[in-house]
């Protein structure tokens, strides 16, 4: 796996988390969501997606209830606890302070 | 060709449930219907393709493998932890017995109960690591680390030359430890049930190299450590009390637990410890009473200490998924 690679998927819980932080969503709006909002720069699968919603939810920054859909079939939707906007609020001031600190060292130096 | 779609769906599916069949039927369901329900909503979605067989190829290539699905929902439920508990359980209570059979039938050699624990812990650890149970690969981890430390460094003249290949596979093991600790950094419990028992086995063997006298009579407190830890040998208790200890600590879900179980599992291995009787004879003393009353103690706070860290930390947002 590229670092890159990691980087993304190390990424995948802040961006599920920011993603309903407007609104509550089953598990493939949020991929399409993700899609959308990146305009295709982020894919996920349903591999990586599921477990990682599985897994905030056992960590109580996610709840789900399963909701009736179209026709007879049921979805689960997610939406996220005061617990998630906490750990969402912190990691999104860490990942701004990354991001400002990596373009601020990647800037070309004068004459370069 | 639609038919052809239809049978890939299906055979996704019970590749899934293929993957998921440790978990119990209810839950399978439950999982499966999830994924369902995503198949179903990208089929429903005319943004997918003009089609439905368009849809659903989409959507299906989407999904990732059945097994980096199934694995995922492994690693964040562990349905089969039971089965990592009996993997500890069974063995460690049978070993007594097989290693008695084995030094009577080769009873000129001493040494040779080091051979069998090595022979029947070593695969333990690499079942632990093929099945990704970073429990299961540090207890046999451990076990067998507190063996070889005791040959290579308090025993080294006993075993003579053979003392390097045990040396060379210690640092190897304390090598895979580290690096399963490692892997598990984020996971407080894991860090905490590798480290503690590895720390305390290192020190103790540092320790008796230094071993700080005091030629004083016992003291209360003294005696009643010895009394537990004798009470503790003498009696077999200790497998019995460790087995449900782990068992407190590999099966339930709830961390309060959890913790709980590494506290007593702490405390264990502080009051068992030899150190208790090692160098006390008669009713005198001969290891300073602080390193006594330190020792038994130091296992637990290690893990409370732990137990702060994670009560005082925010939750993390970079879990890893599927680590060993």
């Amino acid at each position: 796996m590229t670092n890159l690679q990691q980087l993304r998927k190390g990424s995948t819980p802040l961006l599920i988390l920011s993603i309903l932080s407007t609104d509550k969503m089953y598990g493939y709006q949020i991929m399409r969501e993700l899609e959308r909002r990146s305009a295709g720069y982020f894919t996920m699968t349903a591999a990586l997606l599921y477990p990682a919603l599985h897994h905030l939810e056992k960590d109580g920054l996610l709840k789900s209830e399963w909701q009736a859909g179209p026709g007879r079939r049921r979805r689960k939707y997610y939406s996220i606890t005061q617990k998630g906007r906490n750990a969402l609020a912190a990691s999104r001031t860490e990942w701004r302070t990354f991001i400002a600190t990596l373009q601020k060292t990647l800037k070309p130096a004068n004459g370069d | 060709m639609e038919i052809r779609s239809k049978i890939t769906t299906q055979e996704y599916i019970e590749s899934l449930r293929r993957q998921l069949r440790s978990f119990s039927p209810e839950e399978q369901e439950t999982l499966i219907e999830e994924i369902r329900s995503h198949i179903a909503a990208g089929e429903e979605d005319p943004g997918m393709g003009k089609d439905l067989e368009e849809r659903r190829n989409r959507v299906m290539k989407q999904l990732g493998s059945p097994q980096s699905l199934g694995d995922g929902f492994k690693a964040v439920y562990r349905p089969d932890r039971l089965i990592d508990w009996l993997l500890i359980a069974i063995p460690y209570l049978l070993y007594p017995y097989l290693n008695s059979f084995y030094l009577s039938l080769m009873p000129k050699y001493s040494w040779a109960d080091i051979r069998l624990d090595v022979a029947i812990h070593l695969p333990l650890v690499v079942i632990g690591l093929w099945r990704r149970s970073a429990p299961l690969a540090l207890f046999w981890v451990t076990i067998i680390v507190s063996q070889l430390f005791a040959i290579t460094t308090l025993m080294n003249s006993y075993y003579g030359l053979q003392t390097i290949f045990w040396a060379v596979l210690l640092l190897a093991l304390l090598s895979l430890a580290g690096h399963i600790i490692w892997q598990n950094r984020h996971d407080l419990l894991i860090v905490i049930f590798g480290v503690m028992p590895l720390g305390m086995c290192v020190s103790g063997n540092v320790l008796s190299a230094i071993h700080p006298t005091d030629h004083t009579l016992y003291n209360l407190l003294d005696r009643l450590l010895l009394i537990a830890h004798l009470y503790l040998r003498d009696f077999s208790f200790d497998s019995t009390i460790l087995l449900a200890i782990l068992a407190l600590f590999l099966l339930p879900s709830d961390r309060r637990i959890r913790w709980l179980a590494l506290v007593l599992y702490g405390l264990m291995i502080g009051v068992e410890h030899a150190y208790l009787t090692e160098y006390q004879t008669g009713n005198m003393a001969l290891l300073a009473h602080w390193v006594h009353d330190l020792w038994v103690v130091l296992p637990a706070l290690i893990v409370m200490s732990g137990w702060w860290l994670e009560r005082s930390k925010r939750p993390r947002l970079d879990f890893a998924m599927g680590q060993v």
